[in-house]
């Protein structure tokens, strides 16, 4: 089966600002690596998930991916179109805003608090050319709406953002996101402001999706009990790399890299015997900066199980089961 | 084992008097906690639940006011105090760890500083040498180099900004610390970190902790009871291990089957229906009946009690489902 | 199978309808516009009603209100209420015509520094601190020989030396917005800068937009009297902003007819008030967050 987005060493370095002087001075222009050499395949109906902390670089790497950001290097190919170079001009003359959208994490901030819910629908159909008539552009307003379940749609449509809830306000930033009829999609944190009980709902429509329209997925998250929900394969990431990639259940049931298992024994779990048994892996320190991250493997400073070698040489992915693989020494065969 | 109460409240009602209505944010609310206890405090933003934390605190303000009811401190009802006498209590007695405090901490002003200034401003110390050796001590108890003191807040991480918060707030020993969203912000990690550390403060103090949270495998982990809140209202409270394992309330089994888990089988899950009510004009008798899968013809004219479940026991709950009085069925 | 109902949709003749509907709901709006509407139907008939030839002198100096000098006369024994009416015509001109011009320049260059940043920014905003630092004076004397004295002049170089305040505000309220997650979020969808800026940024920087449009009316009408003193106009001419001059020098207040100040004063604080209505009710309009309920 061919990937339908593919990233290959994608980098996204910041850089710092710092006067003039310094620059001369020091010779060197410092940088803060948000991304740093990132490769992973999203596949046709799939649903990737990047998972991290704050400043692991994966929301950077979202809007990398839909041309929010230029990448400092790497690619990135759309089926078989590389597309990581390209600008706004190109990305609309090619058709991929059409086929490539993205979802936002903050219902309160994404929409614009000045414009009707069906001006915020219509716009990237009518930036796109995307319809021909009023009536065309009704009508898929007015489906689109229906199918988020804001039913019935004319009650919602010609309200303003803040007249909904902040779970109304999610579905419409998805019928934003889906109005186009894409193929891919990437997901920021579509839940993470909302509360637990309409959290479910909005998983479960995002599943729709894909299950009507064979929509691919990123899903971006820090939540790693949603990832297990929703995702089929997921990446791990910290500093600015995946240091594991596998199956979401594989990942999660049976973490093989010292930062997964220190990540996921430190979600609690909704079951209190379970939760008051289980072990805590505890890392030292705090997250480095992403400006000088450390030599070797960037968790050497942090890792329980640090060897000498994790300091001088960056691990490589190592296979470690089906489909799974985590970049750490202790997986390598001698 | 005989508990002793540190906190009683009863039938509290806190109203905000807005210009659009009177919002009922906490409308009749009984609540209990013994000593040494983590309590915790469960509800969907807007249920009320923080206005309840402010309420214990007296720290209310206008449009809002506290309209009805007691909240007895170690024995003294406090709604009966005036403003100089609860200032005393306020953070001798009970302090609270607001949400977010950890973003509002001075950023001109070293952190030591801010807590020794808090201390002068109670007159808990005489002098800033006093105040250098209480930070001292709180810094060891929330595990931050000594040396931080001098730190300003954008030099520390989050985690250490919320250990610094959390000192302030023991600073002066207090029996009970409200914590509103204490960990909400911060990773999963450092947020394991830091609930292990109040945890552990808790019992070596032997002070009560009100954890108020939507978190709901949060408290899974770390409390001892629970006390579930709906639109100004307890609807449910019990100790962690019932509620989790056989929650009573409607709005509980809704709650607790909508989270996703990283164990257990994997399944489909479904949210609950509708939205909370505006707590402006609250829904008639029970506040949950127009999201109720169970709801009867009482349900809709009627508001439940809240009681316990049979006699004698500490599980209580406020729906019809579980009255003997109301035969259900018909 | 639900309809979208037409009749919310909205041409722009159906936008306007709505416009219209929104700001007359709100009463300061409305009072606003008014003033302002009676402000210039006493400018463009000043000559019917004025009681007086505002030129002529028609009484003894400072003389106190009288049933035949309404407001009094002043030093030179002119009718203030004529002075007054009159007035109205270069005063009205020049505060609404610099206030505009100087709310095009600054907009238009904040909005593009803020949008476009970089080196864009970096040009726009050097200008446009020249101009915040040129000394006001020795600018507007070079420009009172080179231009000439004229009205539209003096129109002129109150908008050159005030658009850079507007530009500055304009401009970092232009910075946060493009960070705002709504502008991503239109950039995603494929929306053009073109279209970003008309359909985002700008009715989000209206609010300041018109705040300090109210401002540079009120500061233009008194900015023209020191102007025309410098040489860019003709101090004779009547304005608010001369006799304001006149009334001061003459120490009106405490003179047998304080009517010498305070008349011209009240008619630029109707002004600024009506400026200051209108500006609420419009961002009533665009900001549907303190629009009241049932609209």
């Amino acid at each position: 089966m061919k990937p339908i987005v593919s990233v290959k060493n994608l980098k996204k370095y910041y850089p710092l600002k710092k006067g003039l002087l310094y620059t001369i001075l020091m010779g060197e222009k410092e940088y803060v690596k948000a991304v740093d050499g990132v490769s992973f395949e999203i596949y046709e109906k799939e649903i990737f998930v990047l998972a991290g902390e704050t400043g692991s670089g994966k929301t950077t790497t979202g809007k990398v991916l839909v041309g929010l950001e230029k990448p400092t290097e790497g690619e990135i190919y759309f089926k078989d179109q590389n597309i990581s170079r390209l600008n706004p001009k190109e990305w609309k003359r090619k058709g991929l805003r059409r086929k490539i959208q993205m979802i936002f994490q903050d219902p309160y901030e994404s929409l614009n608090p000045r414009s009707k819910i069906y001006d915020i629908l219509a716009e990237p159909l009518i930036v796109n050319k995307a319809v021909e008539t009023r009536e065309e552009l009704d009508e898929k307003i007015m489906r689109k709406l229906e199918e988020v379940k804001l039913i019935p749609p004319d009650e919602f449509a010609f309200r303003y953002p803040h007249q909904l809830s902040g779970g109304q306000r999610q579905r419409i930033v998805i019928a934003r996101g889906m109005i186009l009829d894409p193929e891919f999609v990437v997901a920021d944190e579509p839940v993470s402001m909302l509360d637990v009980s309409i959290r479910i709902d909005i998983l479960n429509l995002l599943n729709s999706f894909r299950e009507k329209y064979g929509v691919s997925y990123l899903y971006i998250t820090h939540d790693l009990a949603t990832a297990r929900y929703i995702g089929d394969r997921i990446g791990i990431m910290y500093l600015g790399q995946i240091v594991e990639t596998g199956p979401v259940e594989e990942v999660i049931q049976n973490p093989k890299h010292p930062y997964t298992q220190a990540l996921i024994s430190a979600i609690p779990i909704p079951d209190p015997e379970y939760a008051r048994r289980k072990e805590i892996i505890e890392l030292k320190g705090e997250i480095p900066s992403p400006i000088n991250p450390p030599k070797g493997c960037r968790l050497h400073p942090r890792c329980p199980f640090a060897m000498d070698i994790c300091s001088k040489k960056e691990p490589p992915m190592i296979e470690v089961g089906r489909g799974h693989q985590a970049s750490c020494w202790l997986y390598e065969k001698i | 084992m005989s508990k002793e109460t540190v906190l009683l409240v009863e039938d509290l009602h806190t109203y905000y008097f807005t210009l659009g209505g009177v919002v009922r944010a906490v409308d009749g609310v009984d609540l209990e906690v013994y000593r040494g206890e983590l309590v915790a405090l469960v509800g969907e933003s807007g249920c009320g639940k923080t206005t309840l934390g402010y309420s214990i605190m007296r720290l209310i303000m206008p449009p809002g006011r506290i309209v009805k009811g007691k909240i007895i401190l170690d024995g003294i009802n406090i709604l009966e105090l005036d403003d100089e006498e609860m200032r005393d209590i306020r953070w001798r007695k009970v302090s609270m760890i607001f949400q977010g405090a950890m973003n509002s901490l001075n950023p001109v002003m070293k952190v030591g500083d801010q807590i020794i200034e808090a201390l002068l401003y109670h007159n808990a110390i005489s002098s800033v040498e006093e105040g250098r050796s209480i930070v001292k001590k709180l810094f060891e108890l929330v595990n931050l180099d000594f040396e931080r003191m001098n730190s300003y807040p954008h030099e520390l991480s989050g985690g250490m900004k919320q250990r610094v918060v959390i000192a302030m707030a023991l600073a002066l020993n207090p029996d009970i610390v409200i914590a509103d969203e204490p960990t909400t912000a911060l990773d999963v990690t450092t947020q394991a970190k830091i609930m292990k550390m109040i945890n552990d403060i808790r019992r070596k103090m032997g002070i009560s902790i009100i954890l108020i949270t939507h978190d709901l495998p949060l408290v899974a982990e770390v409390a001892d009871r629970v006390y579930i809140m709906y639109a100004g209202k307890i609807v449910e409270a019990a100790d962690v291990y019932s509620m989790f394992k056989e929650p009573k309330h409607p709005y509980s089994q809704g709650l607790l089957s909508a989270i996703p888990s990283i164990k257990g089988p994997k399944r489909r899950l479904e949210g609950m229906p509708g939205e909370p009510p505006d707590l402006r004009k609250p829904p008639q008798g029970c506040r949950f009946h127009p999201r109720c899968a169970y709801v009867m013809d009482i349900c809709r004219t009627k508001e439940p009690v809240l009681k316990p479940l049979a006699s004698g026991t500490k599980r209580i709950v406020s729906c019809w489902l579980y009255d003997d009085s109301y035969s259900k069925g018909g | 199978m639900t309809v979208l109902r037409k009749e919310r949709r909205g041409d722009k003749l159906e936008r306007l309808r709505e416009f219209w509907y929104i700001y007359s709901r709100n009463k300061l709006g409305v009072i606003g516009l008014a003033i302002l509407t009676i402000y210039i139907a006493i400018a463009v008939l000043a000559p019917v009603i004025a009681p007086y030839d505002p030129k002529a002198r028609i009484g003894s100096p400072m003389e106190p209100p009288s049933p035949k000098h309404l407001l009094g006369t002043d030093e030179l024994g002119r009718d203030i209420l004529s002075l007054v009416i009159y007035g109205a015509r270069i005063s009205l001109l020049v505060g609404v015509l610099a206030a505009t011009i100087t709310m095009i320049i600054g907009t238009l260059i904040g909005i593009l520094a803020g949008y476009f940043g970089r080196f864009i920014d970096d040009i726009l905003m050097r200008i446009t601190d020249l101009f915040l630092v040129i000394p006001g004076l020795p600018l507007i004397i070079v420009l009172a020989v080179v231009l000439g004295p004229s009205i539209w002049n003096i129109i002129l170089v109150i908008a050159l030396i005030s658009w850079p305040t507007t530009a500055r505000l304009v401009r970092s309220e232009t910075l946060s917005l493009k960070e705002r997650m709504f502008v991503n979020a239109s950039r995603v969808a494929g929306a053009s800068d073109f279209y970003i800026l008309a359909k985002h940024i700008i009715p989000n920087v209206l609010p300041i937009i018109s705040a300090t449009m109210v401002l540079n009316v009120v500061n233009a009408i008194i900015l023209e009297a020191g102007l025309s003193f410098l040489g860019l106009g003709d101090p004779t001419h009547i304005s608010w902003g001369t006799m304001l001059y006149f009334a001061n020098r003459q120490g009106a207040f405490l003179s047998d007819n304080p009517m010498y100040i305070i008349a011209p004063g009240l008619a630029l604080v109707g002004i600024g008030l009506a400026f200051v209505f209108i500006s609420y009710a419009l961002d009533e309009v665009v900001n549907p967050k303190l629009r009241r309920e049932g609209i």
